[in-house]
């Protein structure tokens, strides 16, 4: 008995030795960020690179939200991101519980159609895709950045379909005999079941969104439409590129989506186990 | 109408908007690059009919032969290095220890950065000269090699530095470790199992669906990867680290060469096809769908 | 007199509503820099003011240098801009691919001699602005290169920091005096030609050596003996000091954002941190170096060192030009914009922003007010700039290619040039119809 506990106590120890580790390993990209940003002009370039500035430089951030008209941006991220991930919410559970869990002709052929779709490099797509869009008259506007989201997307669809097929299709035979119809079986028992692969496919697609460049460059024409991931690029510039600055500004920018991933993986602790359901 | 029937319709129905995307966002834009493959295309001027040509060109362009080897050696490396740290991560943060949060936290970190700030922190620990882990390997006494600069590191390293972007990869894996039930493990302790076997006979069944699902699109991504290698060494040095996708965007829009470029995307569409196929097959063997 | 004033209020009525409806024109720029974008906006808002027919609107496309994603796309959709700012280099390669308007058809139009305007501006900016005969660009700013070079270092080493490098030989001596090691690895590095602005285009001119023969129209640097020694000298460099040991110094350096890398900087810069004693790099490194350079950073400025035989330094400059897009709904009023711009606008700019000028009426105002610049602004009479050919952005990567190959031991100099011209060559044929 002791000699099991003992095992226990080391590798937990191990497991935290290994957390801090790696820990610090992953953190390094944005403690320099954060450095960084406050650091005043002339200690950019010192060497050896400080760690930490002498001085935290609020006003860098300062600087950083007045560089370009930052909470404008701000506004815009919101608006994309939140229209893409309402977007990626409805169309792609929709999509991958069908290629799951209900038969219909052709079904397979689409689902690895879409599948295969996933494996053109997007370069050489941008052109036609922009022409179908100017066609609609709906360049300049937020539209090219959602619509795509509500009309699936093959990431998630395939991994929410993996999500769904673990599901025992008993269940969903029983709640049939009940009389119970396809979408109160999709909406009441199929979502909340796999609820913690529908809190992650939310926050890929918030991140996709807010750092989305390509996008909002080649469909935005107004500055007053342009997201932050089009602020970010405007410090860049030879005659004096203000690193300081620059990471004030995309330490803020991250700040949101930092947030929505706490949010969502606390969730992911207290995600739904569906235990002893199986026989 | 059958019951069968009816939920045909709905399974239809439910499909419709992605079968929607899939036709006008994505079937009719690749038939159009399928098309341009086969021409000589400028953008700006009408495309001129060429036939295979940009493909055969394509096997004496050493620069599209050193990128097609370099994207081989990406992708060799990155979805298995990628797997294993994904899940090595995953089985680290999903202990419903105190305070994980925090440590979930930082290791998705990296993942949402400004991509300039993840490059220069890579390039800073990997710097050969005043970088932290040649200091730190310098501490053991060994000599560490010039990553970046050196030819025949230079890919070596940007997939070690990619790996800092395993934030996602673990999130999925723990989503679907989340829902294994706690009973099988501890059965299997009363049954003298070790860890290994742990893994291997409940963990891994339950995770193989996503690990299926990350086999082919890192597989599809690694094919692709364009952002670390175009930022951080811009292809070099002497094009080492120069990736199938930079020399595409470069076709694309520094030469407006648009024929060329569509040519060589569909080269990897082809491959990408291929190895989705052979993966597809082969998972029947040993992905489990928990039933 | 009464009825005579009705008749004038009437008829003023009359005209007004007779009077078209202004013009709008949109014009894309990336120039980002706060103090850029003020001197911008305030030449176009002058010109609003004076031209109530045409209301120009400026809009910021951020992104870099030679990126042009968001341009062809918008022409290919049809939704291009009438004015567009746009790296004059790639003009050429632009008008090839019927991607530009012809300005000077529109300029014409409107009343303006060419021929006078031609001369308004530096020789080889507006050499650069030409394709077949046909003016599709007026120029903007422009830039130079020099060599930067670390004073303190100099001291240290026992140099004279008021005498920096004149020549190549004296170059090479220096670099051995500066270069500093511990064991085998280097704690700083005197000089690394191929970094920075160290293109192969530099160190071709600056040995003395010719790219390309427009009366021909065939390209000639692999048969000249400068061109061949300019790369052959480089290679000393990689020998003596270690190929892979340099890069290591320059791993930071090849940053920006698109990869499409012309000297942007980099947050990680060995020369602004002392490890690097000289650099060749533009104008636009001293702004950096006033704004961010280290508090006990002492510098200087030199003119490109030169074979001793040469005799006298070369420079080279490239710079942005205004460009009319091809679709664009306004050219007429899009050219009357780009002239404005180009002469008025372009002089308060300079003296605004301190970018160097290619309208030679704005250069003594522009020395006046930045005497630091004065070294450059005396070079852009002598400077060199990249042969306009559609194969421009080809022949650079080309260019690069054979030097890398020759500092990495893959090629000879003869070689690797002959290789990179007979391909860039068949490219340029191909297009000229030969």
């Amino acid at each position: 008995m002791k000699s099991k506990k003992k095992r226990f106590k080391i590798s937990t120890v191990i497991s935290l030795i290994l957390l801090i580790i790696v820990t610090i390993i992953y953190m390094l990209p944005f403690f320099w960020m954060v450095s960084t940003s406050f650091k005043a002009d002339y200690e950019l370039y010192e060497y050896p690179t400080p760690l930490w500035p002498d001085k935290l430089m609020f006003e860098n951030y300062k600087h950083a939200v007045t560089y370009f008209p930052f909470f404008k941006y701000f506004r815009n991220s919101i608006i994309i991101t939140a229209g893409s991930v309402i977007g990626v919410l409805f169309s792609c559970p929709l999509a991958a519980y069908s290629f799951a869990q209900l038969k219909w002709k052709g079904r397979d052929i689409i689902f690895y159609s879409l599948i295969a779709t996933m494996m053109l490099p997007n370069f050489v797509t941008l052109i036609p895709l922009f022409v179908i869009f100017s066609k609609l008259n709906l360049v300049n506007t937020f539209w090219p950045l959602i619509i795509p989201s509500f009309l699936g997307q093959p990431f998630f669809i395939f991994l929410l379909r993996q999500f769904f097929l673990s599901l025992p299709t008993s269940l969903f035979d029983a709640a049939r005999i009940d009389g119970a119809s396809e979408f109160q079986i999709y909406t009441k028992i199929a979502l909340p079941l796999t609820k913690p692969a529908l809190l992650v496919v939310g926050l890929f697609q918030f991140l996709a969104s807010w750092n989305d460049y390509l996008g909002p460059l080649i469909y935005l024409t107004n500055e007053n439409k342009y997201p932050l991931s089009l602020g970010l690029p405007q410090f860049l510039n030879q005659y004096g590129t203000h690193w300081n600055w620059m990471m004030a500004a995309a330490t803020i920018t991250v700040i949101p989506v930092l947030i929505f991933f706490i949010l969502t993986q606390k969730q992911l602790i207290e995600g739904i186990k569906f235990s002893g359901s199986k026989g | 109408m059958t019951h069968r029937k009816k939920r045909a319709w709905i399974g239809v129905l439910f499909a419709l908007p992605a079968i929607l995307g899939l036709v006008i966002l994505k079937i009719y834009p690749i038939i159009v690059s399928g098309f341009y493959s086969l021409t000589e295309y400028h953008i700006t001027v009408s495309p001129e009919w060429v036939g295979i040509e940009n493909y055969k060109n394509l096997f004496s362009d050493p620069l599209f032969i050193k990128s097609f080897s370099n994207t081989m050696y990406y992708l060799v490396l990155l979805v298995p290095l990628g797997l294993v740290v994904g899940i090595c991560l995953a089985l680290l943060l999903v202990k419903d220890i105190k305070g994980i949060s925090f440590f979930r936290s930082m290791v998705y970190l990296p993942s949402i950065v400004p991509v300039y700030a993840f490059a220069t922190v890579a390039l800073w620990f990997f710097n050969p000269y005043f970088g932290l882990v040649n200091g730190l390997l310098a501490r053991v006494g060994i000599n560490g090699p010039l990553w970046v600069a050196d030819e025949s590191w230079v890919k070596f390293t940007l997939v070690l530095a990619a790996q800092w972007g395993a934030g996602p990869t673990a999130l999925l894996f723990m989503a679907s470790m989340k829902d294994i039930p706690r009973e099988l493990y501890e059965a299997a302790t009363l049954e003298g199992a070790n860890a290994w076997q742990k893994f291997w006979r409940i963990t891994f069944p339950f995770i193989s669906p996503v690990t299926l699902y990350y086999l082919i699109t890192s597989s599809i991504q690694a094919l692709q990867f364009f952002d670390m290698p175009n930022i951080m060494t811009g292809g070099g040095p002497n094009n080492a680290s120069l990736s199938l996708g930079m020399y595409i965007y470069r076709h694309a829009f520094r030469y407006t060469n648009m024929g060329y470029a569509s040519a060589m995307s569909w080269i990897i569409f082809i491959i990408a096809l291929i190895l989705s196929f052979v993966l597809f097959r082969t998972s029947m063997k040993w992905v489990f769908y928990g039933e | 007199m009464k009825r005579i004033g009705v008749l004038v209020i009437f008829a003023i009525l009359l005209i007004s509503f007779l009077e078209a409806e202004p013009v709008k024109i949109v014009f894309w720029h990336n120039m980002s820099n706060p103090v850029d974008r003020k001197s911008i906006e305030e030449s176009v808002q002058m010109f609003n003011e004076r031209n109530p027919n045409i209301q120009v609107e400026s809009i910021l496309v951020p992104g870099s240098e030679t990126e042009a994603t968001k341009l062809m796309t918008a022409i290919a959709g049809g939704t291009g801009p009438d004015v567009y700012y746009l790296d004059r280099f790639t003009v050429a390669q632009r008008a090839y691919y019927q991607q530009l308007e012809p300005l000077g058809k529109y300029l014409e139009q409107i009343g303006i001699d060419i021929e006078s305007l031609k001369k308004q501006f530096v020789d080889f900016a507006i050499e650069e602005c030409i394709w077949d005969e046909t003016l599709y660009a007026l120029p903007w700013d422009t830039d130079a290169r020099v060599l930067y070079y670390n004073k303190k270092h100099f001291k240290e080493a026992g140099l004279d920091p008021e005498k920096p490098p004149k020549t190549i030989e004296e170059l090479d001596e220096y670099v051995d005096k500066l270069t500093k090691k511990a064991g085998n690895r280097y704690l700083r590095i005197g000089f690394v030609p191929w970094v920075g602005q160290g293109w192969p285009y530099t160190w071709g001119w600056a040995f003395g050596g010719e790219f390309y023969d427009p009366e021909n129209q065939k390209l000639i640097f692999a048969e000249d003996e400068n061109i061949i020694k300019s790369l052959e000298w480089q290679k000393t460099y990689a020998d003596k000091y270690g190929i892979r040991e340099l890069e290591a110094f320059f791993s930071a350096f090849g940053m920006s954002f698109t990869g499409a890398n012309v000297g942007s900087a980099a947050p990680i810069d060995p020369f602004l941190q002392g490890q690097l004693s000289m650099r060749i790099d533009g104008n636009w490194l001293l702004a950096q170096i006033r704004e961010l350079a280290p508090k006990d950073f002492e510098y200087g400025i030199a003119p490109i060192p030169y074979p001793e035989e040469i005799g006298q330094s070369t420079t080279w400059a490239g710079g942005w030009s205004l460009v009319i897009p091809k679709g664009a709904k306004h050219p007429k009023e899009a050219a009357e914009f780009i002239h404005y711009m180009a002469t008025e606008g372009q002089i308060k700019y300079a003296v605004d922003t301190a970018h160097l000028p290619t309208i030679k009426e704005a250069v003594p105002e522009f020395v006046e007010n930045y005497p630091e610049q004065k070294l450059f602004a005396d070079l852009l009479t002598v400077a060199k700039s990249r042969p306009p050919l559609p194969v421009g952005a080809l022949l650079w990567d080309e260019l690069v290619d054979a030097r890398n190959y020759v500092l990495y031991g893959e090629k000879d100099a003869a070689t690797a040039l002959k290789d990179a011209q007979d391909k860039v060559q068949s490219e340029l044929n191909k297009m000229l119809g030969k």
